[in-house]
């Protein structure tokens, strides 16, 4: 095998990893999103707790101890 | 055994698989197989990464004591999907890799990097559409740009906002994009003036200014949804199903409901205008034609493509215009509508202050539904440069795997530019590979290794090699746009519920076009078995006269010659001319709507290389 046929496959290998590299790199930041997604649904339900309880509060009372 | 004896041996035992195989290469000689698993090895720490990901996320549920119920799983499974994803596309780095690395001959190369150069030519789509896909996954901004950023933006603006006009070439589509961007700018002005008219009403006596507190609602509602029709009526005409989808907003059923009366109105308004923009005679003709295919398909089996059809048909005279509005969009007038946007808020927190109940009525419906930032407008305009390029006076042709086209003919219906799985957004797709021109039996379903951007090439529609695996399906751009096909042509969507035949796998959506809309294009040596495979599958007399094109036995053998030892190439200069003179002119002479003229042909700007391949494989 000549080294100008080696050396053009070598090109191929590298463009496929380069390829595969840039689709990672994109999965990467999807997960990075559905983190930081996960992380604000939970902000937003914690939320809705805090408010049920105080509603409670409201409408009811200090609840007894 | 003492520790260090058991260190000792255990170097000893690693040693052959450390060394690198380069090591043990004459001077000057490239070790490709250590190469190539030197390439998968990385790629394997890289897949780790997103396995790591995955952890982390978990970590994250158990600090929050989220570890179960449905939002934990709706994420866990989104998690679950990417790292599937990334196994696949690993798998598939690792086979082509290797492949390469065993190619013994160039034959054999050419065969693998037939499939290579088909990769880049896809990464390059992605890469073209990179802007797109930063748009669409962009969200909508939390508050609008303050006016210094937004004059800052106008101020350096100049190049990008001739980026899409400057590449369109037809003088008529030219003028159209400029007139356009006039009247968006008058729409724009009035828009203006209508909110500094209410505001001057709500900032005063309440009483005096409105009749009473219906009338105050009633004209929010106006302005809410003026709001809306400003940014996607003018851009990419409001009433077009797809400014919806553009715009991406959310509840839009709902919203259609709640605001019924000024949706329809602008329906109309919008009619009217694209009616307007053209003369009596060519409306009557354009109708005409409507009318007449609309009475061939009276009669035809699949109530579905008509009832298909005649709402296309609706949608039809704002099409080519309202490709040409958003080209013509500058990004100085989009930064006078945030401004305005942003007084509209203004308007609605003073209504807060004097009536609660409706200032907080109207903020619900400012942030559900009519709100937009720079972005929106950007990837609309930029999808609207794609669509008028590609359905422009060009012929669309859809390169096919020849041993699915039996397939195809039999089932009436070729799958559009792509076919993906249910509940995954549009950029997950893009990011899959699945949003090119794919060949639409390669199916991808989801967390698994077929969901993978290697797949499809692997599925081999990519460049065919042999004068028989010339097949392929065309169209002109304009008889797409004529039967509202365009995007769904040439353009991923998940518009299920518009392919006609509904013939989806489930969970699989895709964008079908009916085979008579197609011209199926064989070459000389193989007509004989498709005009079998058609009679076979009940396709009349009639149907294979007009719409068999057979590519003459010269030109295959031309291509061939042209090609050499790889066989026939996806860049082919004499395909290519066969598409774009004798195709171009047959299908032309064939259409109804040859008279008709589009917007733009303007050729790709990209990457040395990759214009030839696509040029012949999508579009003139």
């Amino acid at each position: 095998m000549n080294n100008e046929f080696k050396i053009e496959k070598q090109k191929y290998i590298d463009s496929a990893a380069q390829e595969y590299s840039e689709i990672m790199d994109e999965l990467k930041k999807e997960q990075n999103q559905v983190i930081l997604d996960f992380l604000s649904e939970i902000d937003k339900k914690k939320l809705e707790e805090i408010r049920g309880k105080i509603k409670g509060i409201i409408e009811n009372g200090q609840p007894k101890i | 055994m003492d520790s260090q004896k058991f260190e000792e041996i255990k170097i000893q035992e690693s040693k052959p698989e450390i060394m690198p195989r380069k090591e043990q290469q004459a001077e000057g000689e490239i070790d490709l197989e250590n190469i190539a698993d030197k390439k998968i090895s990385e790629g394997e720490v890289e897949l780790n990464k997103l396995e790591h990901g995955r952890n982390n996320f978990q970590e994250i549920a158990k600090k929050y004591d989220e570890t179960a119920g449905d939002l934990y799983n709706r994420f866990d499974e989104k998690m679950y999907s990417i790292y599937e994803r990334g196994k696949g596309v690993f798998k598939s780095m690792a086979e082509k890799i290797k492949a390469i690395a065993k190619a013994n001959d160039w034959n054999e190369l050419a065969e693998v990097v037939g499939l290579s150069k088909k990769a880049e030519s896809e990464k390059a789509e992605i890469s073209e559409q990179k802007e797109e896909l930063k748009e669409q996954t962009s969200k909508p901004e939390k508050s609008e740009p303050a006016d210094k950023e937004i004059k800052a933006e106008a101020e350096t603006e100049t190049t990008e906002k001739s980026r899409y006009r400057e590449k369109i070439t037809n003088p008529e589509a030219l003028s159209l994009v400029d007139e356009n961007s006039e009247k968006f700018k008058n729409e724009l002005t009035q828009f203006e003036l209508d909110i500094e008219s209410f505001k001057t009403k709500i900032t005063g006596n309440l009483s005096e200014n409105f009749k009473n507190e219906d009338e105050m609602e009633g004209e929010i509602k106006k302005l809410l949804y003026k709001n809306a029709s400003v940014a996607g009526g003018l851009m990419y005409g409001f009433e077009n199903k797809r400014a919806f989808r553009h715009f991406n907003i959310p509840n839009l059923q709902e919203m259609k409901t709640e605001f019924k009366e000024e949706y329809e109105e602008k329906l109309k308004e919008g009619y009217t205008r694209c009616l307007g923009n053209k003369s009596p005679d060519e409306i009557k003709k354009t109708m005409d034609a409507l009318d007449k295919r609309l009475e061939e398909l009276k009669n035809d089996e699949d109530k579905e493509f008509k009832r298909q059809f005649e709402l296309k048909k609706n949608f039809y005279f704002d099409r080519h215009d309202a490709s040409l509005y958003a080209i013509g969009v500058k990004e100085q007038d989009y930064a006078s509508f945030l401004k305005n946007q942003a007084n509209l808020k203004e308007i609605i927190e003073n209504i807060k202050n004097k009536n609660k109940d409706t200032g907080k009525w109207a903020e619900e419906r400012f942030n559900r539904y009519f709100h937009y930032n720079e972005n929106d407008f950007k990837l609309v305009r930029h999808r609207a440069y794609y669509e008028a390029r590609r359905t422009g006076k060009g012929v669309f042709t859809h390169v096919t795997n020849p041993s699915k086209v039996e397939k195809i003919i039999k089932d009436n219906y070729l799958r559009g530019s792509t076919a993906f799985s249910k509940g995954e957004e549009y950029s997950e797709m893009k990011k899959a590979g699945q949003t090119g021109n794919i060949d639409e039996f390669v199916y991808f379903k989801g967390n698994g290794a077929d969901f993978s951007y290697g797949t499809k090439i692997e599925q081999g529609f990519a460049v065919s090699k042999k004068g028989k695996d010339i097949v392929f399906f065309a169209r002109l751009g304009n008889d797409f746009l004529v039967d509202g096909m365009s995007v769904a042509a040439v353009n991923p969507s998940r518009r299920s519920e518009e392919t006609p035949s509904g013939k989806y796998e489930d969970g699989i959506l895709a964008n079908e076009i009916n085979l008579k809309d197609l011209y199926l294009v064989v070459p000389e040596s193989e007509k004989e078995n498709y005009v079998k495979i058609l009679k076979e599958n009940n396709y009349d007399e009639g149907y294979i006269k007009d719409n068999l094109v057979v590519i003459p036995e010269k030109i295959i053998q031309q291509a061939e010659e042209e090609g050499g030892r790889g066989g026939i190439r996806g860049n082919s200069e004499v395909l290519n001319k066969f598409v774009n003179v004798e195709l171009k002119k047959y299908a032309f002479s064939k259409s109804k709507n040859r008279d008709k003229i589009f917007a733009t042909i303007a050729g790709r700007q990209r990457g040395v290389g990759f214009q030839k391949i696509y040029k012949w494989q999508q579009i003139n």
